[in-house]
């Protein structure tokens, strides 16, 4: 494998990207070439870090200097003073509103300072379009044990046990949402995603789906496993172009690896998983109206019971989850419930 | 991408190590080639590219390169300084490839200073 000496995490989610990624993208690549830089210095684009306000923005490692508000005149200068001399370049480091001095380093800027990942463990750290970044960082290891190791209702008692509620706004707790569906026998269910983020402003699913596809992906497989289905949808609104994207080549991925499809890790389990684009109606992320959106009609939701444990898709018994519950599946099944349960808030 | 195990998981972990102590800071050992106008006149240029060569030859993941300005000795360029994580950063100077060679066996592995081309013991911050 090739080395390295630096890595440029050019930051390429849809805020970064509005405002010049590509422009920058390209006048790095040009710039480390003439300085014969290119075998040492590699970019890599990344999902979302939630600073879109100043964007583009990268981050450098290893030396975690992070830059704001790229712009193509600016590289020429940057590519020689930081990647060749080693003096990184004040005039684009954070700076506080009313302080004079510059914050080099991501670790030190009050905004990333005191964030813990979770959920967004990978964020601004991989490449979302490589599943082999993904697997680097622990990627489908959770998968792998639930299941080869564990049966459905371990996975249900870990789920449980660890507290975890949907992040879809009700904050109905998961495991219990996943027992209902694993008790109703039924040879076809379905494991749902629900990519849909109808807030207005809402932009947490749209950042875990650019930045780390298949956190959501191996969520998925978990689930279906746990309450028995082989087929599953991720809703995501066509507005969401980037995010549909990185999760169709996700899945595409997954396929020729063999973590979709038919005896996933040779454990006998079976799941196919496809995506449905909304039209980017708000009632269609509600649960029913979702289900129907994906059966072609109208979206319009209707009364409750029945639930979608026993009536969901096409009548059969399915489980809906947010985008954000399944990104932290993984990190229960291989953490266990009570490093979940140590961290969570408490209600 | 074939099919892969539970075993190929390990392995693609195992084959991303470098790039990953790179991002996530994990590294044991990191050198830094001074690289002013002094430091790239005198070759500081080649003394970096035989240092990555070391580097990827003996398949070492731990360890990073990275570079800094002049360090205010230019007649002493090409300088190295190397640090092993939570011990005193050694500085080098008057370097060349063969050198190099022999700062990456004893020290960078070894952990022992080759104190004939050692200058001194300290170390500037990059930034
Ligand atoms: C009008 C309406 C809109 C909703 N929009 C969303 C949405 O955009 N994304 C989402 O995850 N949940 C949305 N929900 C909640 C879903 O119905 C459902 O409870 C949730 O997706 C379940 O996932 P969870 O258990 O992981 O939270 C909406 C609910 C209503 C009533
Ligand atoms: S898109 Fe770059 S910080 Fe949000």
């Amino acid at each position: 494998m090739e080395r390295f000496r630096a890595n440029v995490m050019l930051c390429a989610g849809t805020g970064c990207v509005a405002s010049g990624t590509m422009k920058v993208k390209a006048a790095l690549q040009d710039e480390l070439k003439k300085r014969g830089l290119e075998n040492e210095i590699k970019i890599v684009l990344t999902g979302c870090n939630g600073y879109c306000a100043k964007g583009p923005v990268m981050s450098v490692y290893p030396d975690d200097i992070f830059y704001q508000a790229l712009t193509v005149e600016e590289i020429p200068k940057l590519v020689e003073e930081h990647f060749l001399k080693g003096r990184p370049c004040q005039k684009l480091m954070f700076k506080e509103p009313e302080e004079k001095s510059p914050v080099p380093l991501m670790k030190d800027i009050p905004f990333f300072k005191y964030q813990v990942l979770r959920v967004l463990r990978n964020k601004g750290l991989i490449d979302p379009e490589k599943i082999e970044e993904y697997i680097a960082r622990d990627g489908y290891q959770a998968a792998a044990k639930a299941l080869t190791q564990m049966t459905s209702q371990e996975i249900i008692q870990v789920m449980k046990n660890s507290g975890i509620r949907g992040r879809g706004g009700a904050g109905f707790p998961t495991g219990m949402k996943w027992e209902f569906c694993s008790k109703v026998p039924s040879d076809v269910k379905y494991m749902l995603c629900n990519g849909d983020e109808g807030d207005p402003g809402a932009f947490m699913d749209r950042s875990v789906m650019e930045a780390d596809p298949h956190a959501v992906i191996e969520g998925m497989i978990i689930g279906a496993k746990a309450i028995g289905a082989h087929n599953g949808y991720l809703y995501v609104r066509a507005e969401y172009p980037l995010a549909v994207k990185r999760l169709q080549l996700a899945i595409g991925q997954c396929y020729e690896a063999g973590l979709l499809g038919k005896n996933i890790f040779d454990s006998g389990f079976d799941f196919d998983l496809e995506i449905y684009q909304g039209a980017g109606a708000f009632v269609c992320g509600e649960e029913t109206a979702l289900m129907r959106s994906i059966e072609g009609k109208r979206g319009m939701p209707r009364p409750r019971p029945p639930f979608p444990a026993h009536k969901g898709l096409w009548n059969k018994p399915s489980v809906l989850n947010n985008v954000e519950t399944l990104a932290q599946v993984p990190l229960i099944i291989l953490n266990g419930a009570d490093w979940y349960k140590s961290r969570r808030m408490h209600h | 991408m074939p099919r892969l195990t539970i075993d190929d998981l390990q392995k693609i972990k195992e084959k991303y190590k470098a790039e990953f102590s790179l991002r996530e800071g994990g590294y044991r050992a990191k050198v830094t080639v001074h690289m002013g106008t002094c430091g790239i006149a005198a070759g500081a240029r080649s003394v970096m590219t035989a240092m990555m060569d070391e580097i990827a030859n003996a398949n070492v993941k731990d360890v990073i390169v990275t570079t800094s300005g002049c360090a205010g000795l230019c007649a002493r360029e090409p300088m190295i300084t190397v640090e092993i994580i939570n011990q005193a950063p050694i500085k080098y100077c008057d370097l060349n490839e063969g050198k190099i060679k022999e700062i990456f066996k004893e020290h960078v592995i070894g952990g022992n200073p080759v104190e004939k081309y050692a200058l001194v013991a300290g170390c500037e911050t990059t930034y």
